[in-house]
């Protein structure tokens, strides 16, 4: 309760900041068109240095308004952009459905067609487009690439659409999930048609449906283009990562704020992990395909990448960071608490456990926090060191691409999906924001050593 | 690095009393009634450069209140220090002669079962970020203590022997940062009584408090005294002749003058003593 206050809190603190920032701009911006009171009584010589200096400073002064203004403008624009085009795509199938379509090809059995009867169907449902003459009701939709499609969304008993069988003579049942791609008809058994879903309305496929009077076959298929896989990909990425990451970091913060002595080692590993934060992820990438990916494969027997071969390489891009950041809030821990704890018989393990640890949470959680936000945007060093394939599900033997990855994948070749890649920066977007509001709670919550001591 | 060994060592053996008025007192003389004693004990910071105590001579008595005095810098908290070893803990200190506990050379005992036997209180009060019984467990569980009714009698009685318990019976688990100051350090007071230890050493423990506050830890040490080994570091002189049974007074490093201390505030001996007490300097 407490903390959601805080979280609303700080978030308040952040847009008053804003606004705060604004309004002195502004006032500066107004003030260059007012003229001093003293302004008549200066002598000529006065006056020129007066004016000139006016100039110089309004011109600053409106110079860096213009510079903010356009910078956030730019920075607006690109997420109501990314917002706009994304929102119609980022649905809840489009999370959670496969990136492959899924095809079924629906035939009609022993006669080889079906045959309209003379009876009319009744419309037993409430949907609006409902052909009599087959017992079907159709329903107009859209794809995850945001063309429109056509769902049957419900059969009459009796129908002959539930008669379909596939390739093997078995009964099929079309789940919800399929959509009509075509039905091959035909007006008088002779000559046949295609109706194909992309092309017609559902009206306009009602009304061909009505008709006509012979249906040769069906193929129906799933949407597709969903991100489940990469999604699935992702949060199994930040985990392994993690995994790999998180100790080797925390435990050479741990060897770097409390035990080590301040050699020219010590400087030289320091010196070390502030040169390769710096590093391009690129470079990463090239480690992770050169040195990584034979040596998993070497042990584990895969070939290419996979995940291991990805995360081991998120998790050497990660630690210099995570290194900083925990040694950095084991240094404000205040010298007095250590003390306290060896003064009291603790021994120095037990001292890093029970005082240094638990005080050096916040940088820890920060750490973490800042990398998984790390894991998810990145995309040029998993693409040589885990893989680029788009997958279905995640795997932890193959290199499917995370969310990151996607986008590059579906934005690359000669239709680049630009529906489809915002909203899955929508989503990346609000994980990173939702990331920085805590890092920053955390931060509020790491400021209470600092001053003291 | 510099060379230091045998600069003090080898040329004096024989120990060089004459600022410990004490030594050949009756009290003195029966190693049973002593606590920690110390003979020619020499202390360099910074790898040998700084000579912070020059050959210290003193026995501590058990179950008094021993308190330093001198003026800043004289070397009053590392003398301090030297009793619990906390000055391992700081890179290039060194200590040459030696400092006995009940007998035995302190740097023969562990270092853990030293500091469980001889507590510290410091400063600035220090309590741990986490409640007031868990900093009070602290001590205990860090010696395997887990027994929880064990721990709730530790708490307890620690709290009383600290004079926090009727203040603080009932908000045990309040942080212990939401204490006032004086409180605060009677918390740590009650923190390093948890683990039963023989000696207290306090250094500068109401400086950061309010003479209120302050008064309340003077009785309290008045009343520990009946069972602990008190060393006290302080900078109020009427604190020590308040408190104290006797008063060492340190000058650059140098043990100047050790005596009970009425007879030292009443008649010091040394003229660097009574220009101190007297308000001349320091
Ligand atoms: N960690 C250290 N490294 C180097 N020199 C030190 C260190 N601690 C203390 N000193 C030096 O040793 C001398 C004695 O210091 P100490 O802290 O014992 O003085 P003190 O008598 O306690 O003074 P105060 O009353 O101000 O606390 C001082 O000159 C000080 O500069
Ligand atoms: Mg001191």
């Amino acid at each position: 309760m407490t903390n959601l206050k805080k979280i609303v809190n700080s978030t308040k603190e952040t847009f008053v900041d804003i606004g705060l920032g604004f309004k002195k701009s502004f006032k500066n911006f107004i003030n260059f068109f007012k003229v001093d009171k003293s302004f008549k009584s200066m002598n000529s010589k006065q006056k020129r240095h007066y004016i000139a200096r006016k100039l110089k400073d309004g011109g600053i002064n409106v110079g860096t308004v213009c510079f903010g203004l356009f910078t956030v403008a730019m920075l607006i624009w690109m997420v109501v952009y990314i917002f706009t085009t994304g929102s119609s795509t980022l649905t809840w199938e489009f999370i959670t459905s496969d990136y492959t379509k899924e095809s079924l090809t629906l035939y009609t059995g022993e006669k080889n067609y079906f045959e309209a009867g003379d009876l009319t169907f009744e419309n037993t449902t409430n949907a609006e487009i409902f052909s009599e003459k087959w017992g079907v009701a159709l329903e107009n939709g859209v794809d995850n690439m945001q063309n429109n499609i056509v769902y049957v969304v419900h059969i009459e008993d009796g129908s002959p659409f539930n008669d379909f069988v596939n390739k093997d003579g078995e009964a099929v049942e079309i789940s919800d999930n399929f959509y009509c791609n075509y039905l091959s008809v035909s007006k008088t058994g002779a000559d046949f048609s295609q109706l194909n879903g992309s092309e017609l309305t559902a009206e306009e496929m009602c009304q061909e449906l009505e008709q006509s009077n012979y249906i040769l076959g069906a193929n129906f298929m799933t949407k597709g283009e969903g991100i489940k896989g990469s999604l699935l990909t992702t949060l199994m990425l930040i985990g392994f990562s993690l995994l790999f990451s998180l100790p080797l970091g925390i435990g050479a913060a741990i060897y770097l704020g409390v035990y080590a002595k301040n050699g020219p080692i010590t400087k030289g590993i320091r010196t070390l992990i502030d040169v390769t934060s710096g590093i391009p992820s690129i470079i990463f990438g090239l480690a992770g395909a050169v040195i990584f990916i034979p040596f998993v494969n070497s042990i584990s027997g895969l070939t290419g990448g996979n995940i291991f071969t990805g995360s081991l390489t998120m998790a050497l891009m990660l630690l210099p960071t995570i290194v900083k950041t925990t040694e950095e809030s084991i240094n404000v821990i205040p010298k007095s608490l250590t003390q306290a704890s060896l003064a009291l018989g603790a021994s120095r393990t037990q001292t890093t456990f029970k005082v240094v640890l638990p005080n050096a949470m916040p940088g820890i959680l920060t750490s973490t926090l800042l990398s998984i936000g790390r894991i998810i945007g990145e995309s040029a060093a998993l693409v040589f060191a885990m893989g680029s394939m788009i997958g279905n599900t995640a795997s932890l033997s193959s290199g499917y691409a995370s969310l990151a990855v996607h986008i590059y994948v579906i934005l690359g070749g000669e239709a680049p999906r630009y529906a489809a890649a915002c909203a899955i920066a929508i989503i990346i977007l609000i994980v990173v924001l939702v990331l920085s509001l805590l890092v920053k709670l955390i931060s509020l919550r790491l400021n209470r050593f600092k001053g003291a001591q | 690095m510099i060379e230091f060994e045998n600069e003090q060592t080898n040329v004096e053996q024989k120990v060089d009393n004459s600022a410990n008025t004490l030594l050949d007192k009756e009290e003195f003389k029966n190693p049973e009634n002593i606590a920690f004693s110390c003979r020619n004990v020499d202390l360099y910071y910074d790898y040998g450069e700084k000579h912070s105590l020059k050959n210290i001579n003193i026995d501590i008595l058990k179950n008094k209140v021993t308190a330093f005095i001198g003026p800043s810098g004289c070397g009053k908290s590392t003398l301090l220090r030297c009793f619990d070893r906390m000055n391992d803990l700081i890179d290039g200190c060194k200590v040459t002669g030696d400092i006995k506990y009940m007998g035995q050379d302190i740097n023969e005992i562990n270092t853990i079962y030293l500091r469980t036997k001889v507590g510290m209180v410091f400063q600035q009060p220090n309590p741990f970020p986490m409640s007031i019984r868990n900093n009070i467990c602290y001590g205990p569980r860090c010696q395997g203590i887990k027994n929880k009714d064990t721990l709730n009698k530790i708490v307890e009685q620690s709290l009383k022997d600290s004079a926090l318990y009727d203040e603080v019976s009932d908000r045990l688990d309040a942080s212990g940062l939401s204490l006032s100051g004086g409180q605060q350090q009677r918390l740590c007071i009650a923190r390093t009584i948890a683990m039963s230890p023989d000696v207290i050493l306090m250094d500068e423990p109401t400086s950061a408090l309010d003479p209120i506050a302050t008064l309340k830890i003077e009785e309290l040490i008045k009343e520990l005294k009946k069972k602990y080994t008190i060393i006290i570091v302080t900078h109020n002189m009427q604190q020590a002749a308040r408190i104290s049974d006797y008063t060492a007074f340190f000058m650059l490093g140098e043990l100047v003058e050790f005596n009970e201390t009425e007879e030292f505030f009443a008649h010091p001996r040394d003229k660097r003593s009574e220009d101190y007490i007297t308000g001349r300097f320091g």
